[in-house]
């Protein structure tokens, strides 16, 4: 049995194939068109993904796309801040498009692969949910998923048992970890649901000086971890930009220019949102586990790729051991729909027993000795063959001499790039 | 050895942290961890034991001066607050590339490397035999292994492109 998993128009385009519920083959649209975060359909990737099991589209028995509910948000933060201040107009124009293509899924579906057969929209918390739990190593344990930018529901939790997923409670927007992170992104110059990871790396540098104002002023958090934030200081709901004149008061300046000078501030910024995001997930996690008894946790969502707060989840949080899924984004959610369809709508049984049941995320094209030459002797590239024996030792005593080697060895990896 | 893989290799801000690829056998050796991070996505404090005691001098170094300090046996990989954003490599998980640390780890004594992903700033990951071709001749990398092929740079022709691709890919 085959099911395909898309995710489209939205961010980071997708697809996945399970076959028998096993994930055999992944990938994200961008590695194909060599687009960055390329939203289009993923045509690339679906062909890729038909082409490694050996298939025909008329051969799969589903597809199941992943949906977003709320496109609404990030379309509105990226519009507003490529093209203020035509956002609103650019915006009114990308609504309807995607209306249109979600609607038009199954012309598009047949138009590109010839496909009429089931297609299935699962409930989106469920496959986010679903992208968790199905391909980790445990049989039974706590989920939590923490939206990235711009969902409803911004942070969910449960439990999942054998093929069951049961979602017990959700935040919603706009109170949500993840905006407040992208708010700081946009104040400390970086890009909006790219550059989270460069606050993240540039927090250690800073003293967590604007940690307690975030706490007082900006969220009313409780000890369960739950938490409102207060929208008089983000403009993200009606303004052009995430930040608003009352928030620049609040912390003393304007947003740092992109590209600009990196200066102590923003370093001290981002420790400070670090501090405070690392608290909110650290209360979530204990208020999860007290409230389910499970030993362990499964992540997903733009969140738990802040691996800075997943240490501290394993080493001071009440779980024996966590998962997290790797794709945590929307390419996650092609992988999370599929699975849906496999174990909560088909109902087939879900049995862990291998350690590591997510099949490493090598999902991806590997090219073979034969393919490789090939490319080297039609563009006159000088190289040389080594035998397999040889590889490890030559490779590791060029590290040792302190070059730089790169190193393109099996299947492509599915998640994201650093 | 950060700054230099930062401005050379994939031209992002010098403040960007390097993850290490850790043997797993020997990952709790160096890491305050004993489990699995097999995707990067778990960040651990650097043993006490292979940590580098700071002058007086160093420990007054602010912000970004602070990457100038090395900080452990494995300084490339250490951020300013003695954290790390492991991988580890197992046998079972990738046994082309666990078999190359082992190596290392004879040849050095040390079971850790830098490992960063295959791309430069804004450019998608690495696909084809020719994308990693073109990622590698704009940038200072010196070698690349692809399947059982070793290219050496300096045996390369010259690489022409009547473009700047700093252009092409839009910065993150």
């Amino acid at each position: 049995m085959y099911i395909l998993g898309i995710s489209a128009f939205y961010h980071d385009s997708a697809a996945c194939l399970v076959k028998d519920g096993e994930i055999i083959a992944a990938a994200q649209e961008e590695r194909f068109t060599r687009k960055k975060h390329d939203f289009s359909f993923p045509k690339n990737a679906v062909k890729y993904c038909l082409a490694e099991a050996g298939i025909k589209a008329r051969d799969l028995d589903y597809v199941a796309f992943y949906d977003k509910p709320f496109i609404k948000f990030e379309r509105l933060v990226k519009s507003y801040l490529a093209y203020v201040p035509a956002g609103i107009k650019s915006f009114l124009q990308a609504m309807p498009l995607w209306l249109k293509q979600k609607l038009f899924l199954r012309d598009i579906l047949k138009e590109e692969l010839a496909y009429e057969g089931k297609l299935i929209f699962p409930e989106h918390h469920q496959s986010h949910a679903a992208s968790a739990f199905y391909p980790s190593p445990f049989q039974e344990a706590a989920i939590l998923t923490v939206d990235g930018v711009g969902e409803w529901a911004t942070t969910s939790y449960g439990v999942g048992r054998d093929n069951k997923i049961n979602l017990m409670a959700e935040l919603r927007f706009p109170h949500s970890l993840g905006l407040l992170y992208s708010a700081f992104t946009y104040y400390t110059g970086f890009k909006v649901n790219s550059g989270e990871y460069k606050v993240m790396g540039l927090a250690p540098y800073g003293e967590p000086k604007y940690a307690d104002l975030i706490f007082n002023e900006l969220m009313d958090l409780k000890p369960d971890g739950s938490f409102k934030l207060n929208l008089k200081y983000f403009d993200y709901c009606v303004g052009l930009k995430m930040t608003n004149g009352r928030f620049n008061k609040l912390f003393d300046g304007p947003p740092r220019k992109p590209e600009s000078v990196v200066t102590q501030r923003e370093m001290d910024l981002a420790r400070s949102v670090q501090v405070v995001t690392e608290e909110v997930i650290l209360r979530i996690a204990r208020h999860i586990h007290k409230e389910t008894g499970q030993k362990y946790l499964c992540l997903a969502g733009g969140v738990a790729l802040n691996c800075v707060s997943n240490g501290k989840i394993l080493r001071d949080g009440p779980y024996e051991n966590i998962w997290i899924q790797p794709a945590a984004g929307d390419a996650g959610g092609a992988v999370g729909a599929a699975l849906i369809v496999y174990y909560d709508y088909l109902k087939n049984q879900r049995k862990v027993e291998k350690k590591e049941c997510w099949p490493s995320s090598y999902l991806g094209p590997a090219f073979e000795n034969g393919q490789i030459e090939e490319f080297f002797k039609s563009n006159n590239i000088p190289y040389e063959e080594l035998q397999n024996k040889n590889i490890s030792r030559r490779v590791a005593r060029l590290l040792a001499d302190e070059k730089v080697v790169g190193w393109f060895q099996g299947r492509m990896e599915f998640g994201p790039g650093h | 050895m950060q700054s230099v893989m930062n401005l050379k290799i994939k031209y992002r801000e010098s403040f960007r942290p390097f993850a290490p690829t850790v043997l797993q056998e020997c990952v709790s050796e160096y890491f305050e961890f004993e489990g699995q991070s097999p995707y990067m996505l778990i960040t651990a404090p650097v043993r006490e034991g292979k940590r580098r005691k700071l002058s007086a001098e160093e420990e007054k170094l602010f912000g970004i001066e602070k990457l100038k300090t090395l900080r452990s046996e494995v300084p490339a990989v250490t951020h300013v607050d003695y954290s790390a954003r492991l991988q580890t490599v197992s046998e079972a998980s990738n046994p082309r590339y666990h078999d190359m640390l082992k190596a290392f780890y004879e040849l050095t004594g040390c079971p850790v490397i830098i490992n960063t992903s295959f791309n430069v700033r804004g450019e998608p990951i690495v696909c084809t035999p020719g994308d990693a071709y073109t990622c590698f001749m704009r940038t200072q990398m010196d070698y690349l292994i692809m399947g059982n092929y070793l290219l050496d740079k300096t045996r390369q022709p010259e690489w022409e492109e009547d473009f700047d691709w700093r252009d092409h890919f839009e910065a993150d």
